[in-house]
Formats: structure tokens, C-alpha cells, sequence
């Protein structure tokens, strides 16, 4: 790497300060880096469990679903649907780690309330509703662990990249050009001393 | 909060306005894009949910949502012919950010 900068006293300090800064700054990155990076650590295990659970719980709503309309029919269990009460417990706290927002999310309850009539209903219908119930309240679960997660992911990430970029370029350019600039002052001074030297030999 | 569904398919829209999640039917992309812009517009949508041809269909969509600060969540869910994620969707982000494969 060649050095280009002026080898002045003034340029010394401010190189000097700005590697200090940079430091600094690696420092900081460093923890926030941890701090995220543990933050994650905590949610795998219940990243893996929902995604383990994820296909299961669905298809076998699907397959209920589909027993029910055989049953029932699809036009009935739509106009079920229809008499059901939107959803509308969903809570979602926005949280901030270290500048990235993440959510929590309530988790909805699998319990079941009965919300249609069971004039022309039958089992299967029920059976449909209650696993879709289940699906439901995963459903909750895998918003707020998937988001978190790859939010998380990109923004240890982006750290990552500016851990590295300070560490490994823009450390070792600043102590190099300090190393330059003090080497030519030095150099420079024992200049000037020689040169006094054979000044004061030539007078006497 | 509530949730929004925009589907591809009709049985992942009755399968869920069972349990209350009202959504939509959609398959061209200006109408998924149509449905997402009105999902974001509505009042009290807490999460978003997609089928995954939906989210295929849209990926600078579902990039934006994701990333953005605010609400909406986006989800998304497994059709009636099951997913085709892979197994580890959500551990690979950890995979891809740690560097380290963790079993």
C-alpha cells in the first residue's frame, strides 16, 4: 500500500486522531455485533420447532378442511365461515435492539369458541375449524420468529461487513500512514541536527 | 390487530375465514400487487399473509416488507400441496449470518 499524504506534523495528529476514532468505533461494532448475536442464539430453538411444525399443522388442516367440505360441502362451510367473528386479537409490540425494530407478537390461543351454528354441521366441520385454529396460533408464532430472525440476520450482517472493512482496511491504512509520517519527521529532524553539526565544526 | 390473506387458491382462503382471517383471492400479479397495496392501506393490519406462489410472484414486494420499520409482518404459509421451502427456511438466515451451521 502506498501512502499519500503529506508528511507534516498536522497531518500526524489528525491521522493519529482518526485512528483513534476508528478503533473506537471497531470496539462499539464489535459489541453491538455480540449483542445481536446472542440475541439470536436465543430464538433458535423456537425457530426450529415452528418450522418443523409448520408443514405438519398445515396439511393436516388442509386434509380436515377437505373432509369437511366432502361432508358438508365447500359452499357450506364458507357460509360458516362467513357467521365466524374476524380475528381481531392480534397484538404487535414493536421492540428495538441496537436500532433494529423487532416485533413481539402475542401469541394467538389455540382454544376454541363456537362461533357458528350446528343446525347443519357436523364433526368434521369442527374438526376442520379446530385444527385451522391451531395453524392459526402458529401462524402468530412463525410472524414473529421469522421477522426477527431476518432481521436479526441482515442486520449482524451489515455489521459484520463494517467490523471487517474497519479492521482489516482502514486500521491498518491509518497506522501505516502514521508509521510514514513519523518516520520522515524523524528522519527530517536528524537532517537538520547533522546539518547544525557540521555548521558549528565549520565556524570554530 | 388483525391479519390480511392474500391467497392464490380458494382453500387456503375458506380454511382460514373459518377462524376469522378475512383475505383475498388473487392469481395475475397486477392484482396481487392491487391487493397488497389496498392490505397496506386498511386500518389495523397487524400481519400479512401469503401463499407461497403469492410470494414468489412478488419478491421486491415481499423484500420491502419484510425490511420496512412499521407494520405490516409478512407471512407466509404452505398451500394445500405443502411447502416448498426448504426444511431449514428460518435457521438458514442464522446460518447465513453467523457464518456457522448450527445442528
Amino acid at each position: 500500500m502506498s501512502v499519500n499524504v503529506s508528511p507534516t506534523k498536522s497531518k500526524l495528529i489528525e491521522t493519529k486522531r482518526s485512528l483513534a476514532l476508528a478503533r473506537e468505533g471497531h470496539t462499539l461494532l464489535d459489541k453491538k455485533r455480540n449483542v445481536l448475536i446472542r440475541e439470536m442464539m436465543r430464538l433458535i430453538d423456537s425457530a426450529r420447532e415452528v418450522q418443523e411444525k409448520i408443514d405438519e399443522v398445515f396439511s393436516e388442516a388442509y386434509e380436515s378442511l377437505q373432509k369437511a367440505s366432502l361432508s358438508v360441502g365447500i359452499e357450506y362451510v364458507e357460509e360458516a365461515g362467513t357467521a365466524v367473528e374476524e380475528e381481531s386479537g392480534l397484538s404487535i409490540k414493536l421492540r428495538s435492539i441496537m436500532g433494529v425494530e423487532i416485533p413481539e407478537v402475542d401469541e394467538i390461543s389455540e382454544e376454541i369458541e363456537p362461533s357458528y351454528g350446528f343446525v347443519k354441521t357436523n364433526a368434521n366441520l369442527d374438526r376442520a375449524y379446530k385444527s385451522f385454529k391451531r395453524a392459526l396460533s402458529l401462524i402468530s408464532r412463525l410472524a414473529e420468529i421469522e421477522t426477527k430472525v431476518y432481521r436479526l440476520a441482515r442486520e449482524i450482517k451489515k455489521t459484520q461487513r463494517r467490523v471487517n472493512a474497519l479492521e482489516n482496511v482502514l486500521i491498518p491504512q491509518y497506522e501505516e500512514t502514521v508509521k510514514f509520517i513519523e518516520s520522515y519527521i524523524e528522519e527530517t529532524e536528524r537532517d537538520d541536527f547533522f546539518r547544525m553539526k557540521r555548521l558549528k565544526q565549520k565556524q570554530s | 390487530m388483525k391479519f390480511f390473506l392474500i391467497s392464490d387458491n380458494i382453500d387456503t382462503q375458506i380454511g382460514l375465514r373459518l377462524v376469522g382471517v378475512k383475505g383475498v383471492v388473487v392469481h395475475e400479479r397486477e392484482e396481487i400487487l392491487d391487493a397488497v397495496k389496498k392490505a397496506r392501506k386498511m386500518k389495523d393490519i397487524g400481519v400479512i399473509l401469503m401463499t407461497e406462489k403469492i410470494a414468489d410472484e412478488i419478491p421486491e414486494i415481499v423484500y420491502e416488507l419484510r425490511t420496512s420499520k412499521s407494520l405490516p409482518l409478512l407471512t407466509i404459509i404452505p398451500d394445500r400441496h405443502g411447502t416448498k421451502r426448504p426444511k431449514d427456511f428460518i435457521t438458514r438466515y442464522v446460518k447465513e449470518a453467523i457464518g456457522v451451521k448450527l445442528e
